[in-house]
């Protein structure tokens, strides 16, 4: 788990975030509730991983929603700054919406400011089962390990993109 | 490595994901229950 510092997040985010248990909290101005966590995962086999996961209850839809934005990107810096290692975003697939999740979380992210500080990687890759899954890497610019990452990350790919 | 190894290493990142979404949507759930007294279905969640 990563522990992120919450002053430094309420500092730079719009909706104040608060901890519970293993996750991070905060509630919209149109009363929607988001929870988001960071779980530490090897699909990235050369430098330290974490999956961001994202989940709110969706009685009604979101609306745009500047503070949101700003919000997740204040909790994925300060997962940064506390731990420079690889993020990973697989979108859900569950309800077929994964295409529009992913580009939405790009449209967040392609900002000059985000994107001279992290190395963004955006994957499409259809399973065994035939479903597209939306895969993202961020790393921070000065990871250490970024070559090794993004060299492992194109293999990977290549490997799950040849059909046998 | 094999391409099965590789899809089996995405199924388990999967899982470990949704691992971590029972755990928020239990949380979201028992503070959604005592507040209105209505149990959450899993399709009212929204998963990003």
């Amino acid at each position: 788990m990563v522990e992120l510092n919450i002053r430094r997040v309420n500092r730079n985010s719009p909706y104040e975030v608060t901890k519970v248990k293993s996750f991070y909290s905060f509630t919209t101005d149109f009363g929607i509730e988001y929870v988001v966590r960071f779980d530490e995962d090897d699909l990235v086999q050369c430098d330290q991983s974490y999956q961001f996961s994202l989940l709110n209850i969706s009685n009604k839809p979101s609306p745009r929603d500047s503070k949101l934005r700003k919000t997740i990107i204040a909790i994925i810096s300060e997962f940064f700054t506390v731990c420079n290692a690889t993020m990973l975003y697989i979108c859900e697939t569950g309800d077929g919406k994964q295409g529009m999740r992913s580009r939405l979380f790009e449209y967040w992210f392609n900002t000059f400011e985000f994107n001279s500080k992290y190395m963004y990687f955006h994957t499409t890759i259809t399973d065994l089962e035939g479903v597209t899954n939306y895969i993202s890497l961020i790393l921070r610019n000065d990871n250490p390990n970024l070559k090794a990452v993004a060299n492992k990350w194109v293999d990977t790919v290549q490997l799950m993109a040849n059909k046998p | 490595m094999t391409r099965e190894d590789v899809f089996a290493r995405l199924a388990k990142s999967k899982a470990i994901k949704m691992q971590g979404i029972e755990e928020m949507k239990e949380y979201l759930r028992e503070k959604h229950f005592k507040k209105t007294g209505l149990v959450l279905a899993d399709d009212q969640f929204e998963v990003w």
